[in-house]
């Protein structure tokens, strides 16, 4: 009944005007800046060596989305429906990649080449692929499980009657939820083929790295910003092409429908199955980070007391901004899935992907030039930019993570409220974010792991004097003995899990308090 | 929920805060603070920024850069700049990064007192740029693949059937390595430059993403031997006893080694240009050398500047002569050339 009578409340245009302003401007001012880039578009196809290179990136990008769609889709329901041994530790641990840089782990991957004298195989197309496979893994187990655990157990139930349980499974519970699998492959796409630091490492050319090599190394921006525009391109229609998909896709959330009641599927062959879940994510997670630390491991453990040391002023800085930044990526998120949901405004929500395919160093470029003016001082010089930077960048996710959540709430609910003269704030605050409140803080967590993680964007605008986390490990990395490099990544991914390991603490915290338990 | 959201305010209260007294903190410290960009290891450039403003209480506020983003972050924030410009001093690892600010014309001339004795190759003939601190390319090899008999000694036996796929190179388009090569080309001549180039693509050269990455790829053992920096090869040397390294064209005949100075400009327009010039006349000094020969092994180029026994000097290595500013004009023109090289390699 509201759709007709839903107006859009002006608060909401506010911060949604004050995202185009602050965010979106820049880059449309880099575009026009550049202006000249069509006949620099044009100029990319006459090179002999473009159409092999495009074709590559897209090979890589569909290799790596399928691949790691499939085995994460596998994953995802044997951890999520099935009741293999320590699920729940099992669930946690894939996750670990999600936390590294897909740069550290290329360099576990290769530490694992050398040490099975096999280096050329991971210096190459398939290195690319395997690293980015395992990078992505945790993010197809995760949208591809939570929908095959929010599937209707009614369903399942009436097929049950006619069919055996690997039918319904496959019939009902995994190719009911394709929306979900597509998502996964379109949003490990963008990843992939936005990826510089992966394939540059491994040696492997793609668009990615063009776009690089002309910013950094021909300082020609008008034909990097035409590569990066078909970049973009690529990334939408992918995003486009699975848009009705994605709105559908129970993304990192799960529905409050089905907590109540945990239906699994038996396994006739538990054991082995734990056994190959466990064997796994020892070979493809344990293994190469056992392998990226054995050295530090095998020497004086006192070089973790002096990175800490040299590090802690970093991290503490990096902590406190990615706090921040995750704040107003969840106020943006939940405006734009607010929008989309509640009054079927849905132009936010594809702003914020039309940023998040913006390469990160295109990004920067950007920021630096609009804010760059006298005018602009203020968040030139402050880490304003980069709270402007991470906001702009990881709102997508957010507003995924919300926006299929809010599709679960009966909006019937708000629009009773709101005929009964409740305000706007007050719907908000007593309706929506008590509903919400768990992936509010999901979405917390993930803006601020992907906060603390970003390099790219980060060293391209951060204000002078300020010592930022991925900025100091990888300045430092560049020339110092690989016991210390270790100790660095070591302390890095220490402070990451113990910082996680305390909002997972509060969050269960919470939700004891309010009478929930977690599954 | 109270409590979260009050938490939440809390947070993004502080955000705004902490944004403001940043932007704060500009503005006060403005009249004693000096902006450096520097793509030199944040390793070696820290300490030697945090004595200069030990010793002259002036605050420097870095931004460093990184090896995954190929050392390039600052220059592009140089150029992004270039109609407000932040930075007072760019501090560079070579000479070719300040030879593109000078193009974009982004420099402004300062002959700092502390350089006179700087020999004039290595310095800008109208003072835009002044070189100090030098790096010499060298190849780094394993001795367990290589014994002493068999070691390259020119960059020519690199094209020999001995060293077939035995040999790595970083990425032609970035950082040292490319300079490199545009000085083979000064002093070879295009045609002679293009066929060593050609003959290293047949002999199976293999393509590193960085000179660290060769460095790795030596000590390792997956490469016999591969061209890097001095820095570099002190670093493996003091990491691995299984690998050495060797000065190339030596011989009287020979072409020399190409010698990379650190090099430090001001930049036009900048807010602190007072204090630039102080840094940069720190900078310059035979004491700052010192602590580069020390922490990186870096040779001074100050006549007489006592350095440890393990750097060595300048006067015993036969240099590859060229001219600076020409070499990154050559650069600018090859560029098209290395990328087709470099793809060609796929």
């Amino acid at each position: 009944m509201g759709k007709k009578h839903a107006v859009i409340p002006y608060s909401f245009l506010a911060i949604f005007v004050v995202f185009i302003l602050f965010i979106v401007v820049p880059i449309a001012y880099l575009l026009t800046e550049t202006g000249q880039s069509i006949n620099y578009f044009v100029q990319s196809f006459q090179d002999s060596f473009f159409p092999a290179l495009l074709l590559r990136t897209i090979i890589i990008g569909f290799t790596v989305s399928l691949l790691t769609t499939i085995v994460g889709s596998l994953l995802g329901f044997f951890l999520y429906r099935t009741s293999i041994f320590a699920s729940g530790i099992l669930k946690l641990l894939w996750i670990i990649p999600l936390l590294l840089s897909p740069y550290i782990e290329a360099v576990a991957i290769k530490k694992v080449g050398i040490l099975l004298s096999m280096p050329h195989l991971f210096y190459s197309f398939s290195g690319v692929v395997l690293t980015l496979f395992i990078a992505y893994l945790p993010l197809a187990i995760v949208i591809t499980g939570i929908a095959f655990y929010n599937t209707g157990r009614n369903l399942e139930e009436a097929a049950y009657l006619n069919a055996p349980k690997y039918k319904v499974a496959w019939k009902i519970t995994i190719l009911s939820n394709k929306h979900a699998i597509f998502s996964s492959i379109a949003l490990i796409f963008i990843f992939s083929v936005s990826s510089f630091s992966v394939p540059s490492y491994m040696g492997v050319n793609v668009l990615a790295t063009d776009i690089f090599t002309h910013f950094a190394a021909f300082y020609n921006y008008n034909y990097a910003v035409a590569q990066s525009i078909l970049l973009v391109f690529l990334c939408f229609l992918i995003l486009l092409g699975d848009t009705k998909y994605i709105e559908k896709t129970a993304f990192f959330t799960k529905s409050n429908t089905n907590t109540n009641r945990f239906y699994g599927f038996s396994l006739k062959n538990k054991i082995v199955v734990s056994f190959v879940l466990w064997g796994l994510w020892l070979i493809l997670i344990a293994f190469p980070i056992v392998t990226l630390f054995f050295n530090l491991f095998n020497n004086n453990l006192s070089e973790l007391f002096t990175v800490w040391h040299i590090l802690f002023p970093a991290i503490k800085q990096s902590v406190i901004l990615a706090l921040i930044a995750s704040v107003f990526i969840v106020v943006i998120g939940y405006v734009s899935a607010f929008l989309s949901i509640r009054y079927h405004f849905k132009l936010f929500d594809k702003i914020l992907l039309f940023v998040f395919a913006v390469p990160s160093i295109v990004f920067g470029i950007a920021l630096i030039r609009f804010y760059g003016f006298s005018w602009g001082e203020i968040i030139y010089s402050s880490t304003a930019i980069l709270i402007i930077g991470y906001t702009g960048k990881y709102s997508f996710i957010a507003s995924k993570i919300l926006g299929t959540s809010m599709q679960q709430i009966n909006i019937s609910l708000d629009e009773v409220a709101e005929l009964s003269g409740a305000k706007l704030w007050k719907r908000i605050y007593y309706i929506w974010l008590p509903l919400l409140s768990p992936v509010i803080f999901l979405s917390f967590i993930t803006g601020f792991i992907f906060s603390f993680k970003e390099l790219s964007l980060t060293v391209m605008v951060y204000p002078p004097g300020m010592n930022l986390l991925p900025v100091k490990v990888y300045t430092l990395m560049a020339n110092t003995p690989r016991i210390f490099i270790e100790a660095m990544l070591f302390v890095v991914f220490s402070v990451t899990l113990f910082i996680l390991a305390i909002m997972w603490m509060i969050y269960i915290w919470w939700l004891h308090k309010k009478g929930r338990v977690y599954k | 929920m109270k409590k979260i959201s009050l938490l939440l305010l809390s947070i993004a209260s502080l955000g705004l805060l902490s944004a403001c007294q940043s932007s704060t903190n500009h503005k006060t410290e403005a009249e004693k603070v000096v902006v450096v960009y520097t793509s030199v290891d944040q390793v070696f450039s820290e300490p030697v920024l945090q004595a200069f403003e030990k010793k002259t209480g002036i605050k420097v506020k870095a931004v460093y850069d990184t090896e995954e983003t190929k050392s390039t972050g600052v220059l592009n924030r140089i150029i992004a700049e270039k109609n407000h410009p932040r930075c007072d001093v760019f501090w560079s690892g070579d000479p070719m990064r300040t030879a593109v600010l000078k193009k974009e014309g982004l420099l402004q001339a300062y002959c700092s007192p502390t350089a006179k004795d700087i020999p004039s190759v290595f310095k800008d003939n109208k003072c835009m740029w002044t070189g100090f601190s030098a790096r010499a390319r060298v190849l780094l090899y394993n001795k367990t693949i290589l014994n002493e008999n068999n070691i390259p000694h020119s960059i020519f036996d690199l094209t020999k059937p001995t060293y077939k796929g035995q040999f790595a190179i970083a990425n032609p388009l970035f950082g040292t390595t490319t300079f490199h090569l545009a000085a083979l080309f000064d002093i070879l001549g295009e045609t002679k430059a293009k066929a060593l180039l050609d003959a290293l693509k047949q002999n199976g050269v293999v393509i590193a993403t960085s000179n660290g990455d060769v460095k790795q790829r030596v000590v390792s053992g997956e490469v016999a031997c591969g061209l890097t920096d001095t820095d570099d090869a002190f670093e493996a040397v003091k990491e691995s006893k299984d690998v050495s390294y060797v000065f190339l064209d030596q011989g009287d005949s020979a072409i020399g080694t190409l010698i990379i100075p650190n090099t430090v400009c001001l930049i036009k327009g900048s807010p602190h240009t007072e204090y630039g010039k102080k840094l940069i006349d720190y900078l310059l000094q035979c004491r700052t050398e010192q602590i580069l020969a020390k922490s990186c092994a870096q040779m001074p180029l100050h006549k007489g500047c006592e350095v440890p026994k393990n750097v060595p000097s300048l006067d015993k290595i036969k240099p590859m002569a060229i001219d600076y500013d020409k070499t990154a004009k050559i650069l600018e023109k090859i560029q098209p050339y290395l990328e087709q090289w470099e793809k060609s390699m796929q």
